[in-house]
């Protein structure tokens, strides 16, 4: 046992060394919630410049925890020889982003048996997935898009999708890592999506049927 | 785990050998009214740890926070428990701003009489609770504010008695006698409301006994330490952890003393009269807010729910654990309870 030290980044968001993203990023909203600077926890113990500068490093260690890149340059400043519980991490981040780079195809529709003119929407973007090797997993890490999200945008369940505008920046992401047209994405998953919305206000506001 | 199982098929009658734990069936009720106790018995379920080390009494004390943070009511209820257990106990009331563990022990107020006033007070009285297991030691007259003498002789009278466990309400002032009762118990519990003045009046309360256990004394550590600090005009060492790191250069035995001293500090923090989730997420807020500005490792003790129960119960001046066994409060102190207790078993096993 020690005193806490104030440049350790696990320490500093309370998570083993071995969390996962979710862990960190709800290790992250907690300490925030907790180090509020009007909030009644820090009342008495710290000065308003300590808070703020606190939250600043819980930023700092947010930032560089969550990026899987910088992570692992960071993992390897701190412990050198290897942290015991660090090893998982290890393993599950080296496996994850190198690997598709690689692997990807030199036409990812094509090799997804489909033809440049079929659109691209819910099961069209699965195929091209699979045909990449991706994961949705792999998908979530980097681009930080929800796993629920792209699940639903895969299953074309449009009620759980966000809005149009958080849409667009969506696919964008997706589209960068499959390496697939980007606007023609936007296009045919946005038309869809808005051909589906376009059904619901009727349904909405039928009148009570009459027998 | 009972080491003294009591099965009297041989006839014979089982040894009164100390026990680890206590099986709960075999804890006296006392000789009152049976009906009274009936509704209890099932709050009681399971085994307690027991620190047992012959001749030593367990030392609980609550201190510091602010007037109404509930302190009376759990130090006499918490008694209440340890003594269904069968064990005997002794709360003491040392609080000079509110003496009034009697009234939720059920016991009478000593009243003053103009005559009393005028004569030097007499030993501290010490009042049986009927049917119970448990004694309350208490000031023979209310404590003026100051009359560290009064305090002092209560509280050698109340570590003299000959009991398994002795509880304090301490009261929330941070003078030296309240700090060294705190420090030198078996678990020290803080108590507050989840309001700012009651944090901040906690937060001041660990400051002063985290001060006292660091720098008060004539050992080295603690005057190397004091010269260090009086040296830092601009207020740099604002922590014990930049304290330590200052002194390990020129002075690594006080550093270490220091360090050790910060690390085994370990206040139990309890947020009582929690109605809101955010309330009842504090304690563990202050324990990670107390880790990061002081380095020291709080134990969260428990967040108790607000109850008008209590409320009830004090003005029918009945034992809270008696009169409401299945309320939230109830349950609140007995989850309490038991980690206190087992608190103490862990900090013998540490040596």
């Amino acid at each position: 046992m020690s005193l806490p030290n104030e440049n350790d980044y696990y320490a500093l968001l309370e998570v083993d060394p071995g969390a996962t993203d979710e862990d960190i990023r709800r290790a992250y909203k907690r300490q925030l919630k907790r180090f509020d600077p009007a909030g009644v926890v820090v009342y008495g113990l710290y000065r308003a410049d300590e808070v703020q500068s606190l939250v600043r490093s819980l930023r700092e260690a947010y930032e560089m925890l969550v990026d899987p890149e910088k992570r692992r340059r960071y993992d390897r400043r701190i412990y050198p020889e290897g942290h015991p519980s660090l090893r998982r991490a290890d393993q599950r981040v080296a496996a994850a982003p190198p690997m598709p780079r690689a692997s990807l195809p030199a036409d990812p529709v094509l090799a997804a048996g489909l033809t440049h003119d079929s659109p691209l929407r819910g099961t069209s973007l699965t195929k091209v997935r699979e045909a990449c090797h991706l994961s949705l997993e792999e998908i979530a890490e980097r681009t930080k898009i929800s796993m629920f999200t792209l699940r639903c945008i895969e299953a074309e369940q449009f009620q759980d999708l966000p809005a149009r505008v958080y849409m667009r920046g969506f696919l964008k992401q997706i589209a960068e890592m499959l390496r697939i047209d980007a606007d023609k994405l936007l296009r045919d998953y946005l038309s869809a999506m808005e051909e589906w919305q376009s059904s619901i206000p009727q349904r909405k506001w039928d009148p009570i049927p009459k027998e | 785990m009972a080491r003294n199982p009591r099965s009297g098929d041989d006839g014979s009658e089982p040894e009164p050998t100390p026990e680890d734990t206590i099986d709960v069936e075999e804890a006296e009720p006392g000789d009152e009214d049976p009906e009274a106790v009936a509704g209890e018995v099932p709050s009681l379920a399971g085994e307690i740890l027991w620190h047992d080390e012959p001749g030593e009494k367990i030392v609980i004390v609550f201190a510091g926070g602010k007037g109404g943070a509930g302190r009376s009511l759990l130090v006499a209820n918490l008694g209440v428990f340890v003594s269904r257990l069968g064990r005997e106990v002794i709360v003491a009331d040392l609080d000079p701003a509110g003496a009034n563990l009697h009234t939720y022990l059920g016991l009478e107020p000593i009243l003053p009489t103009p005559g009393s006033m005028l004569r030097p007070p007499g030993p501290p009285r010490v009042d049986r609770v009927p049917g119970m297991s448990l004694r309350l030691c208490r000031p023979p007259r209310s404590i003026e504010p100051g009359d560290d003498a009064l305090r002092a002789e209560t509280l050698t009278m109340a570590q003299s008695l000959e009991a398994d466990v002795l509880i304090m309400d301490l009261g929330l002032q941070a003078d030296p006698l309240t700090l060294d009762a705190f420090l030198s118990a078996h678990a020290a519990v803080l108590a507050l409301v989840p309001e700012p003045a009651g944090v901040e009046r906690a937060y001041a309360f660990v400051r002063a006994a985290l001060f006292r256990r660091l720098l008060h004394g004539d050992d080295d550590p603690a005057v190397v330490a004091r010269a260090v600090l009086a040296a830092d005009h601009v207020g740099q060492l604002n922590s014990p952890t930049h304290l330590v790191a200052a002194l390990s250069g020129a002075h690594p035995d006080a550093a270490e003393a220091i360090r050790a001293r910060v690390l085994s500090f370990s206040p139990h923090i309890l947020v009582n009269k929690c109605r809101t989730r955010a309330d009842m997420e504090m304690v563990d807020g202050m324990v990670s807010a107390l880790r990061r500005r002081w380095g020291i490792n709080a134990e969260p003790l428990a967040a108790i729910e607000y109850d008008d129960a209590a409320w009830t119960s004090t003005r029918q001046r009945r034992p809270f654990m008696l009169e409401y066994p299945g309320s939230n409060l109830a349950q609140g102190i007995e989850r309490m309870a038991r980690r206190l207790l087992a608190s103490t078993v862990r900090r013998e096993s540490r040596g």
